[in-house]
């Protein structure tokens, strides 16, 4: 069975630069986050995947079919894309009800559904001219959700959106993905992605960084090593029982404990206990300190 | 449905009050300078000049006029960022370039019929003949058809639609179809010239504008059905082929 989105050995080039190169990665049910800092090639890819892009070399295809060819799957497809271009002299509800007849929803009740789903009942009627970014960008969301799509593509969503509404629209995102929808959402904002998205695919330069979920990234760069703080009452004893021991590269004081540098975590981990009770010291926490979605981006990114 | 609400779009977003006004008062000169140049003549030299001028520069003002129309039609939403909207629909490519060509061809049409009243209305007033001005009138009609689907993929292929707009206009347009012969037909105010010459007997001036162009209303309305056939055909191509961003 085929994935619903699916880009294999995927580029692009515009004259001499190169936006996306070589890419091969498939898109699951759920909600996966596309991430990279700006000019990664995010966007150049989410235009392949939704046809608006024609590929320099390689094949997209989505739901079974490469959209170009096939426009009938563009029933379900959407994108909310990332310019914050709406038409200025329609109101939200004309603009849902274009997206919707324009994708052969004839229902009104489709309509009021989705401005209600994104909170734009009440401003139904305003022309987008008047609307905040953060308003046009919800409407943008219920122009792409009013025909009920099964892939949705989101390139940088909650650009200007408050943080109340970011909240709103992440989980709509998280429901959609829930629901069964394939979800494609890009951010440079490392914070969001990790808010909303099971699984990442990194992006750097144009080539795919990684794809995974952020505790298997992290697992795979085994050449890096992992920062893991350990709260305990006897810090000094243990730093001093730790440092120069195999797997350990350092061993910093923190406000409340220890942060150790080790290549070599599981090791660290069985060993630990062993050790504090060898000093005498009670351990209270032990976290890794660079699991978040921040660090492994930056060492994707410094990697390069 | 889908396409009408489409053709409904485009006709929308090109007919805004400002652009409209602007466009239509360009397709009127024409109808101006016949009207002005006429005045004190005689009746009979009033409707000869009003021949002349309407063959020998409609042509260049309906073509400007029905360019910046009809490049707009796609060049504008890609520019705006909105074409996404209109491209992820699930419509036939060579639907969605008819629905679009019909939407801007439907303002088009209005342009050229108001730069065409211009000219009856000066030259009902000014000899009092009503009845003149009509042949020319399908003669803008079929200019309005036929340049607005060349523009249309000109306005989606091109970033400098405009430039390479007038290029054909006045380039190919003006001097190629006029010096070679054997393109001459492939011009489209040649085309609905021959139309008018077809069903009014023009003045030897206003008939060198047709350069080898016979006047023929029937040949000249299957060449504009050949013309926007081939113009839909390209604009299918580029839909499928080209990046829409």
């Amino acid at each position: 069975m085929s994935r619903p989105v699916e880009v294999t050995e995927v580029s692009k080039w515009f004259g001499q630069k190169v936006a996306v190169s070589e890419v091969s990665v498939g898109f699951d049910a759920g909600v996966t986050g596309i991430l990279g800092p700006n000019g990664a090639g995010k966007t150049t890819l989410l235009r392949l995947i939704t046809g608006l892009q024609v590929p320099s070399q390689g094949s997209v295809r989505v739901l079974g079919v490469d959209p170009r060819k096939d426009p009938g799957v563009y029933s379900k497809i959407s994108l909310v894309p990332e310019d914050e271009a709406v038409y200025p002299t329609l109101t939200c509800r004309e603009f849902v009800e274009l997206n919707a007849s324009l994708a052969g929803i004839t229902k009104r009740s489709a309509t009021d559904a989705v401005l209600e789903q994104v909170a734009l009942t009440a401003d139904a009627g305003r022309r987008l001219g008047e609307f905040s970014k953060g308003m046009r960008q919800r409407a943008k969301v219920a122009a792409a959700l009013v025909s009920d799509p099964e892939v949705i593509v989101l390139d940088e969503p909650l650009n200007g959106a408050d943080p109340v509404q970011r909240a709103h629209l992440i989980e709509i995102f998280l429901d959609l993905g829930r629901s069964g929808r394939t979800v494609l959402v890009s951010s440079h904002v490392l914070a969001e992605v990790e808010r909303m998205a099971e699984q990442l695919v990194a992006m750097v330069d144009g080539r795919l960084a990684a794809e995974g979920t952020v505790g298997s990234l992290r697992a795979a760069m085994t050449d890096k090593p992992r920062i893991v703080h350990v709260s305990s009452d006897r810090p000094r004893e243990l730093a001093a029982r730790l440092v120069g021991l195999a797997g350990i590269e350092s061993v910093a004081f923190a406000p409340d404990g220890l942060e150790v540098s080790t290549t070599d975590a599981p090791g660290f981990a069985v060993r630990l206990p062993a050790d504090a009770v060898a000093v005498g010291a009670r351990i209270t926490r032990v976290v890794p300190s660079d699991e978040s979605l921040e660090s492994v981006f930056r060492y994707l990114v410094g990697s390069r | 449905m889908t396409n009408l609400r489409l053709i409904r779009h485009v006709f929308g977003q090109l007919a805004r009050g400002r652009r409209l006004l602007g466009l239509t008062l360009l397709a009127s000169v024409p109808g101006l300078v016949a009207w002005i140049a006429g005045s004190g003549e005689s009746n009979s030299d009033r409707l000869e000049i009003y021949d002349i001028v309407i063959s020998t520069v409609s042509g260049a003002t309906l073509s400007i006029a029905v360019l910046v129309l009809g490049a707009a039609a796609m060049r504008d939403e890609r520019d705006a960022g909105t074409l996404p909207f209109l491209y992820l629909s699930p419509i036939p490519r060579w639907r969605f370039a008819l629905a679009t060509w019909l939407g801007a061809c439907g303002v088009a049409i209005l342009v050229a019929v108001g730069g065409w009243l211009v000219g009856w209305l000066g030259l009902g007033v000014g000899s009092g003949d009503w009845g003149h001005a009509w042949p020319s009138l399908p003669a803008y009609v079929a200019a309005a058809i036929g340049y607005s689907a060349i523009f249309i993929p000109v306005g989606y292929l091109f970033s400098r639609a405009i430039l390479v707009g007038l290029a054909y206009v006045f380039i190919w347009e003006g001097i190629l179809t006029t010096l070679i012969s054997g393109i001459a037909a492939s011009s489209v105010w040649k085309t609905a010239l021959s139309i008018f010459a077809d069903l009014r007997e023009l003045p030897r001036d206003a008939l060198d504008a047709l350069g080898p162009v016979l006047p023929g209303a029937g040949g000249g309305a299957a060449k504009l059905v050949g013309v926007v056939i081939v113009s839909l055909a390209i604009f299918t191509w580029a839909l499928r082929t080209r990046d829409a961003l």
